[in-house]
């Protein structure tokens, strides 16, 4: 298999215009998104990264010294330590690789704290043997003890546990993986899970990258995939390859928003609508019976919004228009033809509706015009942790959801871009939806969309484990 | 792609495995006897899980291929149409045979795997020849003493091959794919009472180069019920 | 399909109706505690409290009136507004009745129900409705559920049981000022409820109860009686309604009393 073509990996970071969606987010093998004092930050391949004052909008300006490839970032107490490999060309050892690491207070190379400690080699491979010590990934799991797993298809992906102090190693490192790179660990309920690659990198658009997932109920394997394959006999369930226009997923991170909302963050090694370059991509994950997802983002279109409290959908409070056609017996008469009826349209019903604003309710579905809702992202509204902010408007209309000062929900006739009118949608790690005002009148508190009753919706608190706090986005 | 006609020897030799081959050995480096043992003149079987350990495997062929995203389907059947030595498709080679690929001549090597896999990468390695950009040609001898229908030989290889049963092609491996056990599989096949030659090559351009190849039955399961056994080499005289 | 739809269909078809429906026997003086039983027991102390789920049991409770509504289909928003918001009768936002008062209202007439297999038959549609008039009573009544079986009181009563208006009242009285909370109404059928007379809830469409189903904006509720008035209307089929209140996180609010005065 393809070793990484360092060589190849030049970023860059700049100059190729903006793109309403992320900025300019052109890297190769990102670290884990962190989080530092309000900013995203993520290191790739070569040096610097990628710094985002909202985790939408990413440009270049994150430093990091000693160039190498495919860092690993991860926050400790209140340090971050980075982690990045070189190879050494020296001895004309081909796969002679060392991973080192270093610590700052802060990712802001703007602040006075801002200083990376000396590097510290704390692992690799010696050149001869089957491993290739590259592609570092760093794992703090639940009782506190910090791993690293590293390696390329070289032979075995290692995993050795790592002191949360110094970083250097505590004990041995042991085989968990044939044939896979880019490895990443993370916790969750009871299982370790090995995320790592197959597939050729470095090939722009003809990359095949591809993310796969093993676990295991120790750090140290053994990694197993949903069909009982060992990672070491090549197992791997697929969570991502690609997705259309873009290309390779690898180099997987994981980033917790609150507990129910996690992101995953990695790359495409070929982005054909931005020239088939490497950049920066972020998806929801999700879990699903004991394994990550990739989840889909929601795109612009119509919906219905279901509350997954009830299964009922948010809709105008308003009469429930009946159709033409109405009862047509319990038996089919004889000899009428079949004919398909028409949908109820907007110009059937949108002469009842009042002008001003009009409240909301949670009723049956009905594929009605007042419930069916338009979500539009609203590229210079910015956005939020893997996504862009949005409008949600009634179908065909300018009637835009908005936050109240009361904490409720309302109508207004036309979108303005109030920012009580722009919404966040977050895929949950249960694949419902989380639906957020941007700005609530009169409070600080974070709300989001509520079916505080079976037919009524209101702001409230975020609840990961109420159903009151999820809806489903069901294309209209 | 160039079509070469090359004139093949196939002769024998009496010389003795090493496994301590012309590279091995130096501070650190890992030695061909990590990884194969000389096989020896009783019958081998498949290990536990079915895979088959005991090869005949060629010293490696240069081909002129920087990538292995380039081991397409058209590729390795190109790859596959060309002759490299004599009899490539029918010889049983025993260990210790010759033969002449072009201006060189390369060696037959029967082995015995320590792991469920062929490291090819540390096989060429450990001769002392390229590892890069090579095509590395594998022979066995599969021995039934009854007919196991219904079965399907199961592969995975680090990057591409193509493989054989009884001379017909069976089962190929296209594009820059990962060792994964069960990867790919053939259709159902006959193991026929007696004597079952499965041969192949693999292609890899960077990288490691590894393969791993069983049988499982109708249930997925490994077939175990054969042994594996080799030409052995003629006596010196 | 509705069920109740269906049944009347079905009996349409199996009933010979012309003709054939019994009236009702009227019986003015009822034993409330033995019509009632099983559901509702008149008042007998003082004041109650919540349940301890929230749900408020004792309510003074008016006789129905008489509406015929043909299909619970018909309990639009606006149907529902416009039909709650006729009065019945005199200071219906603003009274406090005691129990025994009575009422004087100028009702829609509506035939006895054919009350074979006890369910409800069809009735032939009137092409004009015809007006009677009637004296109702309040009856202050503590619910044996969390939820008021408004068909029971009806039938128990021997009144109107499909087609009806049922108002109730009650009173809530706090120690202090209770903020952000939203009255919870669960209700079969349409309905419109006010807090110290303000509307804060209008429940449309052809709705089951359901805890919890439908929800007020957050509310206070103030320091000193606050008065709770609900009228809900029904079709053919049951009628009920369940309420409590519940806080900003969706819990049962409980630290008031409950009085019928």
């Amino acid at each position: 298999m393809k070793k990484k073509a360092l060589s190849a990996l030049v970023l860059v970071l700049s100059c190729f215009g903006a793109y309403a969606q992320i900025g300019s987010p052109y890297i190769h093998d990102p670290s884990t998104v962190v989080e530092c004092d309000g900013k995203y930050y993520t290191f790739g391949t070569g040096s610097g990264g990628l710094i985002s004052e909202d985790g939408w909008t990413w440009h270049s300006g994150a430093v990091r010294p000693g160039g190498g490839v495919a860092p690993d970032a991860i926050k400790i107490g209140d340090r971050y330590l980075v982690v990045y490999a070189a190879s050494d060309r020296t001895n004309n050892l081909r796969y002679h690789s060392r991973v080192y690491a270093i610590w700052n207070k802060t990712l802001d190379p703007a602040s006075p704290d801002f200083a990376f400690s000396d590097p510290v080699d704390i692992g690799g491979s010696n050149g001869y043997e089957d491993c290739d010590g590259i592609d570092p990934g760093l794992m703090l799991g639940p009782d506190g003890r910090l791993w690293l797993v590293y390696g390329t298809y070289f032979g075995y992906l290692r995993v050795v546990e790592l002191s949360p102090e110094t970083a250097e190693p505590v004990g041995e490192p042991v085989d968990v993986a044939l044939s896979c790179e880019a490895g990443e660990m993370i916790y969750h309920d009871g299982w370790y899970y090995l995320l790592a690659t197959h597939g050729t990198c470095c090939s722009g658009v003809n990359s095949t990258y591809e993310i796969i997932v093993g676990r295991s109920k120790s750090p140290t394997g053994p990694y197993v995939d949903k069909v009982g394959r060992d990672m070491k006999q090549g197992g791997g369930k697929l969570l991502l390859a690609s997705e259309p226009r873009r290309i390779g997923a690898g180099h997987f991170g994981r980033f917790i928003v609150c507990d129910g909302v996690e992101k995953m963050s990695f790359h495409f090694e070929g982005d054909l609508d931005r020239s088939g370059q490497s950049v920066l991509a972020m998806r929801p994950l999700m879990w699903k019976d004991g394994w990550p997802v990739a989840g889909e983002p929601w795109k612009d279109g119509t919906y219905s919004l279901i509350s997954e409290r009830r299964g009922y959908a948010l809709e105008l409070a308003l009469n429930n228009v009946p159709m033409a056609s109405g009862m047509r017996g319990f038996f089919r008469n004889g000899g009428d033809a079949v004919v398909s009826l028409e949908d109820q349209k907007l110009e059937d019903v949108i002469d009842t509706w009042p002008a001003g604003e009009i409240r909301l309710r949670i009723g049956p579905e009905l594929f009605r015009p007042h419930q069916a809702w338009e979500i539009t992202e609203v590229p210079e509204a910015g956005g939020y942790i893997g996504g862009a902010y949005c409008k949600i408007t009634v179908a065909g209309t300018g009637r835009a959801l908005a936050a109240t000062a009361e904490r409720e929900l309302t109508t207004v006739p036309e979108f303005t871009g109030a920012p009580e009118q722009l919404w966040r949608i977050d895929r949950l790690t249960d694949g419902t939806y989380r639906i957020m005002p941007k700005f609530v009148p009169g409070t600080d508190d974070e709300l989001v969309l509520v079916s505080v009753a079976d037919s009524t919706p209101s702001l409230g608190l975020f609840e990961p484990d109420s159903d009151n706090s999820k809806w489903n986005l069901v294309r209209h | 792609m160039h079509h070469w006609v090359k004139t093949i020897f196939c002769f024998v030799s009496a010389s003795l495995l090493s496994l301590q081959a012309s590279a091995a050995g130096e501070g650190g480096r890992a030695e061909l006897g990590d990884y194969f043992t000389p096989a020896t003149a009783q019958p081998a079987s498949p290990d536990a899980e079915g895979f088959i350990r005991r090869w005949t495997l060629l010293e490696p062929v240069a081909k002129n291929f920087s990538s292995n995203s380039m081991l397409t389907d058209s590729y390795l059947a190109e790859a596959m149409s060309e002759e490299y030595f004599k009899d490539q498709f029918t010889c049983i080679p025993a260990d210790g045979t010759r033969v002449k690929v072009g201006k060189s001549m390369l060696q037959w090597h029967t082995l015995d795997s320590r792991k469920y896999f062929v490291n090819l990468l540390r096989f060429a390695e450990g001769y002392g020849k390229e590892y890069f950009q090579q095509m590395y040609w594998a022979v066995t001898i599969i021995d039934c003493e009854e007919d196991l229908v219904d079965v399907r030989l199961a592969g995975g290889v680090n990057s591409g091959a193509v493989w054989y049963l009884n001379g017909e092609q069976v089962l190929s491996l296209s594009d820059d794919r990962d060792l994964v056990v069960d990867d790919c599989m053939s259709r159902r096949l006959t193991l026929r009472k007696g004597r079952n030659i499965l041969r192949g090559a693999v292609f890899n351009g960077q990288g490691m180069a590894t393969f791993c190849l069983r049988f499982v039955d109708r249930n997925g399961r490994p077939v175990t019920g054969y042994t594996i056994s080799s030409v052995l080499p003629k006596k010196k005289k | 399909m509705k069920q109740s739809l269906k049944i009347l269909l079905a009996l349409a078809l199996l009933v010979p109706v012309a003709g054939q429906a019994q009236a009702q026997k009227k019986n003015p003086r009822i034993d409330i505690e033995e019509a009632l039983r099983g559901y509702f027991k008149p008042v007998s102390t003082p004041s109650s409290t919540p349940d301890a789920d929230g749900f408020i049991r004792r309510w003074m409770m008016l006789e129905p009136i008489s509406k015929p509504n043909p299909s619970n289909r018909v309990f639009t928003d606006s149907y529902t507004r416009e039909q709650l918001s006729k009065e019945y009768f005199s200071g219906q936002l603003t009274v406090l009745p005691k129990d025994g008062d009575k009422v004087k209202v100028t009702m829609e007439y509506q035939p006895p129900v054919n009350l074979n297999s006890n369910r409800p038959a069809a009735q032939p549609r009137q092409e004009q409705p015809r007006f009677v008039k009637a004296t109702l009573t309040w009856h202050a009544l503590d619910s044996d559920h969390f939820f008021v079986k408004l068909f029971r009181f009806a039938t128990g009563l021997d009144k109107d049981r499909y087609g009806v208006i049922f108002w109730t009242v009650t009173v809530i009285n706090c120690e202090e000022d209770i903020e952000n909370v939203r009255l919870s109404v669960g209700s079969n059928k349409a309905a419109r409820w006010w807090v110290n007379g303000e509307e804060v809830l209008l429940l449309a469409g052809d709705r089951h109860m359901g805890v919890d189903s439908a929800v007020s904006d957050r509310i206070t509720l103030k320091k000193g009686k606050n008065i709770l008035r609900g009228v809900t209307m029904n079709g053919p089929g049951m009628s009920e309604f369940c309420a409590r209140f519940i806080d900003d996180l969706g819990r049962p609010v409980t630290n008031f009393t409950v009085t019928c005065n």
